[in-house]
């Protein structure tokens, strides 16, 4: 009878390191949960604090204007009276755009009439047109610049300037005065 | 009798708490959240939009304030508008201020009601002993009781400033309109 050789197992290898099962230790599972619980809290926060934070932020907002808006609707609460008081006694927009022709007649006696006999004058929208005589070209002139001095008038052009009779004594000129829009004398 | 959950019943029952909780959460939470916040976002963008028209209202208001406070700081207390219908105290005062003249006429314009502001436009060609007089009868229509603007304004001068003249004017009374 052969005996086949006894084989035994043979340890090749060293084990040196030992690592002993922790899994169920105290400290392990508190680093579970750990874990866990900031999982959750991080789930929570983008899930419902930041959802929350956004609502209560826009309700906060839409108080605030809400209130101000309050405060506006108070202020106003006169605003019709105010606007009807201002209509009747604020000027119309005909009104500030219109020279105040008294102004211009004064303006005309003051410069020309001192000088020269208005034979007609004629004010529309923001010219005048005016016709003297009894001056001569040169006093023409010197009424010419007298209305541009005054500020009112934005430019005044002459029309026409013809002898009555005797050649190189008086005139009668016709001038044309443009007028400044919202102007008025000081 | 008591029996252990095969693996796929523990996945069938986890998807279900998955599927559970995300509907309950969105149903729950997600959806009401979301709408009350964007609610208050619409409301607050419409509270702005008022506001800013108040805004231009509020400011409007202050400068018609001002206005007014400044208009009524003068010397002279400014003449209000009258209210519609003032043709019977505009024919009084034509009557009253062209009585000094030698003839007039007067030719009553449309009547311009614009909202508010009526504008009442009268054409008058009138004939005085000469040009102060004349200058007068104007004079007394632009300082009227009755808030009126002398829009165009001829005169023309017969034989000098002494002389008759004769007055072609266009003459618009203001009333207020409520």
């Amino acid at each position: 009878m052969s005996r086949k050789k006894d084989e035994y197992p043979v340890k090749q290898t060293l084990n040196l390191y030992y690592k002993p099962d922790r899994t169920t230790k105290p400290a392990t599972i508190a680093l579970y949960v750990l874990f866990v619980l900031t999982c959750c809290l991080g789930i929570f926060r983008f899930l419902v604090y930041d959802l929350w934070q956004e609502t209560r932020e826009a309700e906060r907002a839409l108080a605030a204007a809400e209130a101000q808006l309050e405060g506006m609707t108070t202020e106003l609460v006169d605003y019709s009276q105010v606007q009807e008081r201002y209509f009747r006694y604020s000027a119309t927009e005909e009104e500030q755009a219109l020279t105040d022709r008294m102004e211009i007649l004064e303006l005309l006696e003051r410069t020309v009439g001192s000088m020269a006999e208005i034979s007609s004058i004629s004010v529309s929208g923001d010219t005048v047109q005016a016709v003297f005589s009894s001056v001569t070209l040169a006093e023409t002139a010197r009424i010419v610049s007298g209305l541009e001095a005054s500020p009112v008038v934005a430019e005044t052009m002459v029309n026409t300037a013809s002898t009555i009779g005797d050649p190189g004594a008086s005139v009668q000129t016709s001038i044309l005065i443009r007028l400044t829009r919202e102007g008025t004398e000081e | 009798m008591k029996r252990q959950l095969t693996v796929r019943e523990w996945f069938l029952l986890m998807l279900l708490l998955a599927v559970a909780l995300v509907s309950g959460y969105t149903m729950l939470f997600y959806l009401p959240m979301t709408s009350r916040r964007d609610a208050a976002r619409t409301e607050t963008e419409a509270c702005y939009a008022e506001l800013e028209a108040y805004e231009i209202q509020w400011q409007e208001k202050k400068r018609m304030e001002k206005e007014l406070e400044e208009l009524f700081s003068g010397e002279k207390e400014p003449v209000g508008l009258a209210p519609y219908d003032n043709l019977q105290q505009v024919m009084v005062e034509l009557n009253a201020v062209l009585s000094g003249t030698e003839d007039y006429s007067l030719s009553f314009g449309t009547v311009d009601t614009e909202p508010s502001i009526v504008r009442r436009n009268i054409s008058l060609t009138f004939r005085s002993t000469g040009y102060e007089a004349a200058k007068a009868i104007l004079a007394q229509l632009h300082d009227s009781s009755l808030r009126c603007m002398l829009e165009t304004v001829n005169m023309k001068m017969e034989s000098g400033k002494e002389g008759p003249v004769t007055v072609d004017a266009s003459i618009v009374f203001f009333e207020y309109r409520e």
